[in-house]
């Protein structure tokens, strides 16, 4: 018998995941937010904070200041 | 109508998961990685049965979406820093001879299907779940030669590391 049908009997006989999840955490899971989506919310708000502080250096304040 | 869909999608994922936890566990070495994965995958699962038209079982429909799922994370998480579990590696301590129980193989072969990539990965796990190469190569969009010498490039990569 080829080595792999031997690992791959055992591939069959595991035991199924001890933490299955119900229907009510698969539903709240689906409705959840991709991590990828949160990450680019996060990029841009950097991003936003960035922009406008460099804008500011730009801006003549000393009239406001007078 | 979107209720009814909704349900059917919660029944059916409700009872092919174990599918989504095997890859969760063939793509990540420890509990939080696996959770994540286990979540992106439910997303995109959901996000995309709106199109799914049933022309194919819902289960091997499931097997496409959830490897290129873990395939395209993975690839974006290899930029990060790497860090190894020790169960990862634990193998290398271990001898694994013919006559082990079936549990110390199956740690054996988790942690030889770890140091493969994440092509090699998925091949071998639709190996392990005895999919014929016509599902193999539609599944994964390549052709059916193509999968075909994929897949013994894997199974040799993978006996090689099994059994040095």
């Amino acid at each position: 018998m080829d080595l792999l049908d031997n690992y791959k009997k055992a591939w069959k006989n595991q035991p199924e995941e001890a933490s299955k999840r119900s229907t009510i955490e698969i539903y709240k899971l689906a409705h959840s937010r991709s991590a990828s989506i949160v990450k680019w919310i996060f990029i841009i708000g950097i991003l936003e904070f960035l922009i406008l502080n460099t804008l500011s250096f730009f801006m003549d304040n000393d009239k406001t200041n007078e | 109508m979107q209720k009814d869909l909704e349900n059917k999608f919660l029944l059916d994922f409700e009872a092919n998961q174990n599918i989504v936890h095997k890859i969760c566990r063939i793509y990540t070495t420890n509990k939080d990685a696996h959770n994540d994965l286990f979540q992106e995958i439910t997303i995109q699962v959901w996000k995309n049965y709106l199109k799914f038209r049933g022309d194919s079982k819902f289960s091997t429909w499931m097997y496409r979406v959830a490897l290129n799922t873990a395939i395209s994370l993975y690839r974006k998480s290899t930029r990060k820093v790497k860090t190894q579990d020790f169960s990862a590696i634990a193998y290398k301590i271990e001898s694994t001879p013919y006559e082990d129980t079936e549990e110390i193989q199956l740690k054996a072969l988790y942690a030889a299907i770890h140091r493969l990539n994440d092509i090699e990965k998925a091949l071998i796990f639709l190996y392990l779940e005895d999919k014929p190469y016509k599902e193999i190569s539609e599944t994964l969009g390549i052709t059916y030669v193509n999968a075909r010498v994929k897949m013994n490039r894997a199974k040799e990569k993978l006996k090689n590391i099994l059994n040095p």
